[in-house]
């Protein structure tokens, strides 16, 4: 049988192999030519020569073979060598994986081609896994990494995971290995083959591609590349055809496109003036941030905006947006008082002017004043899409400026400083005054309220917000999760972008061991101490992320938030009960808490090779258990406690 | 309105009398069965010391707005019409939220 052509051959017409048959009489002569790299997509269909380098590497038959025998038994320079010298080109550090036959070429690439190094392979027990670490890498890095899946099976997996990224405007980039071509597939490819791989996935993602060359596939995922990381960012995902990665290269090697970030969109300068004379003239101005900074340079520049205008922050928490000790940093009532709100890349826009009580008529009641102005800047309205309605309620705001908030921030306070006149001074400082009093009194509120309840067993979560921090605080520290527990926001003081990464975005669970692991990750390099407060039904869907902590010797303390229940939707059948007048004395409880019978973290995370202690049930035991998990974390491996707690 | 009041005038001053009567009669243990039971530390936490609701002991309200707070919320919580937990029960959850104690000296956030 004649072998096949090589897929993603140039416009000569030759195959790899015919081409270096040609070359080979020439071959001395091309020693010296340079490596073509980095070339743009235009220049992809003219047959450039490969380099002398590769030209000395593959010229020689294996030894004791004929040519036919060679090609019949061995493959040089195969396409999956030139993907990963395109994921090296992008600049991404890692590939989260659970293996699969679909990308077997690929991941043979990585080690072997590659190194394993930039990028590295980190092996993960689920695909939801790979994804969710992809998740927690890109908040910290601010770059993507690439979670490579199996096409069928590993999308079906991760899709929760893919869904979470989504709603949380995170880029990450997703290789699905698929078998495009049915005269090659065997028995278990055809089952794990699909016209479609990304389709379950498909309303949750930017882009996607399924090439059937390489060179389209390198331009396919250098684009993919570009679109994540445009705001509003976003998951995409790109079909790696294992026919394309395991043939021959062919000349797409020698024309790799180049990537070509796009700069975040900039709003309109007379927009921002515009806002800027509002915000300037409001009485009681507020801003509402909650994607919005990327880097400290965001941070630095919302709280130049805040401290300009004397205006309070309420930070929505999808990003660490500004500083928790600022005597800027309000709590969310502080929108029911302003005359004018400023939303920065809010998800939820109609939610700062009215809510929906839970009650059994479903009526919307108004939270903010009935002649506030609301004037949002955001990237949000520029990508969306209609089925899942993470988009929220509509709400037709006094203006609405598309455009990156961080990106808009330096315009919008030089607009603000143009507007504002000197007798403004005195009312701005009498605002200053009012939010430091109001900062301190909201604080000190806090802290006497984390003293009840400090001795009680199961502990209170104010205690363990409050010896968390202790056991950390001296450290140069980042906390990698999203405790439910308002104390938290309080007690710790959140300075550093770094410091604190947001939520899931889509509320799916699943997401927490496994997206703190990859911020870890993300961490390493810098020699922080990693916080994850784990809450306990959330690890049981992800629970190997913990091994991969282990294997891969990611430093992270992972304190267990063990209520032993999945609380939210306890409390949901129990309020179904009430309104229903029928078995609020403890039916609520079948089908949602995790007990009879308890589930031994402590013993679960020893199994996967991470030190371990708990159920801790008495308090006075929690800060010694945590400075010894510190200790081993600082040595620069994970550390699990769990700690049996109240339920929020 | 009319229907509130009754409520309340009929209601209350019967409750009260067995807040007083069984404080002595029914073991602490007892109590805080009941408020665990009847799932009042989801949102108040086990020492009715607050979380995903307000804090409510040691010093809740007074027993008559307490009362018609569980009857007739007018936030976020369900409300707990008798035939589901009784003046009896009302009673012993008020009993245990009263009982918690203030924090000690040295319990301290910091």
């Amino acid at each position: 049988m004649p072998a096949k052509k090589a897929k993603g051959d140039g416009a000569n017409g030759l195959s790899r192999r015919e081409f270096l048959a040609g070359a080979s009489a020439a071959g001395a002569a091309l020693a010296g030519t340079p490596a073509a790299t980095a070339q743009t997509a235009a220049d992809a269909a003219r047959p450039v020569p490969p380099s002398g380098a590769r030209l000395a590497r593959e010229q020689g038959a294996p030894e004791g073979y004929s040519a036919e025998e060679a090609a019949r038994y061995f493959v040089d320079d195969p396409g999956s060598d030139v993907m990963v010298e395109l994921i090296k080109n992008l600049d991404v550090d890692y590939v989260t994986t659970n293996a699969g036959s679909s990308f077997r070429g690929l991941h043979e690439s990585i080690l072997n081609y590659g190194g394993n190094r930039k990028p590295e392979l980190i092996t993960c027990v689920h695909e939801e896994q790979s994804v969710a670490m992809a998740h927690g890498y890109a908040k910290v890095a601010g770059k993507p990494i690439v979670a490579a899946c199996h096409g069928t099976v590993g999308i079906q997996h991760a899709a929760m995971a893919v869904y979470n990224a989504w709603c949380d405007r995170v880029p990450v980039i997703i290789v699905a290995g698929n078998y495009l071509d049915g005269d090659e597939r065997r028995v278990l490819e055809w089952i794990h083959a699909a016209q479609d791989c990304v389709q379950p996935i498909r309303d949750y993602i930017k882009w996607d591609d399924a090439p059937s060359s390489l060179q389209s596939f390198n331009e396919s995922l250098v684009r993919a590349h570009k679109i994540a990381t445009t705001p509003p960012m976003g998951p995409v995902a790109i079909v790696a055809d294992s026919t394309v990665q395991e043939a021959p290269a062919g000349n797409a090697r020698n024309s790799l496109p180049r990537p070509s970030p796009t700069r975040p969109p900039r709003a309109d300068d007379a927009a921002l003036a515009e806002i800027a004379r509002l915000l300037v003239a409001a009485d009681a101005p507020v801003i509402v941030a909650d994607r919005v900074a990327r880097d400290q340079a965001g941070v630095d520049l919302l709280v130049e905006l805040a401290e300009t205008l004397q205006a309070p922050v309420v930070s929505r928490r999808g990003r660490m947006n500004f500083p928790t000790a600022h005597h800027l940093n309000a709590g969310g009532n502080a929108t029911a008082q302003a005359d004018v709100i400023l939303g920065l890349e809010l998800n939820d826009t109609w939610g700062l002017v009215s809510t929906v009580p839970d009650h059994v008529q479903r009526e919307a009641v108004r939270i903010a004043r009935p002649n506030v102005k609301l004037v949002t800047i955001g990237s949000g309205d520029l990508f969306v899409k209609s089925n899942y309605q993470n988009f929220q309620r509509y709400y037709g705001a006094d203006s609405s400026v598309a455009g990156d908030a961080q990106a808009s921030l330096p315009a919008l306070i030089e607009a603000v400083r143009s507007a504002q006149t000197r007798p403004g001074r005195a009312a701005l400082q009498a605002r200053e005054r009012k939010w430091r009093e109001a900062r301190a009194a909201r604080r000190a509120d806090t802290l006497r309220a984390a003293r009840y309840a400090w001795d009680a067993s199961p502990i209170s979560t104010a205690r363990l917000t409050s010896e968390i921090w202790d056991a950390v605080r001296e450290h140069d520290w980042a906390l990698v999760s999203e405790p439910l527990f308002p104390s938290l926001h309080e007690i710790w003081q959140i300075e550093r972008h770094y410091q604190y990464i947001g939520g899931s975005g889509g509320a799916g669970m699943g997401y927490g061991a496994p997206a703190a692991v990859g911020a870890a990750l993300a961490h390493r390099d810098k020699g922080r101490l990693v916080v994850n407060i784990q809450k306990d039904g959330d690890l049981m869907y992800a629970p190997g992320a913990l091994w991969t902590a282990a294997h891969h010797k990611i430093p992270l303390l992972s304190v267990m938030h063990n209520n032993r229940a999945y609380h939210q939707e306890l409390m949901h059948v129990q309020r179904m009960a009430a309104r229903r007048r029928r078995g609020v004395d403890g039916s609520a409880k079948i089908g949602t808490t995790l007990e009879d019978p308890f589930v031994d973290y402590a013993t679960m995370a020893k199994s996967m090779g991470v030190w371990a202690a708990g159920p801790i049930e008495d308090p006075a035991k929690l800060a010694p258990v945590l400075r010894e998990a510190v200790a081993v974390v600082a040595g620069g491996a994970p550390a699990f406690v769990d700690v049996v707690c109240q339920p929020r | 309105m009319s229907t509130r009041a009754g409520f309340i005038a009929a209601g209350v001053s019967s409750v009260l009398a067995a807040v007083g009567a069984s404080v002595a009669a029914q073991p602490p243990r007892g109590d805080r069965a009941v408020f665990v039971d009847y799932g009042c530390y989801q949102c108040h936490g086990y020492e009715g010391q607050g979380g995903e609701a307000l804090r409510i002991a040691p010093s809740p309200y007074p027993f008559e707005a307490f009362a018609e707070r569980v009857r007739r919320p007018v936030n976020e919580m369900p409300a707990y019409a008798r035939e589901v937990l009784s003046d009896a029960n009302l009673a012993a959850i008020y009993r245990y939220l009263r009982s918690r104690a203030e924090p000690s000296a040295e319990a301290s956030a910091r």
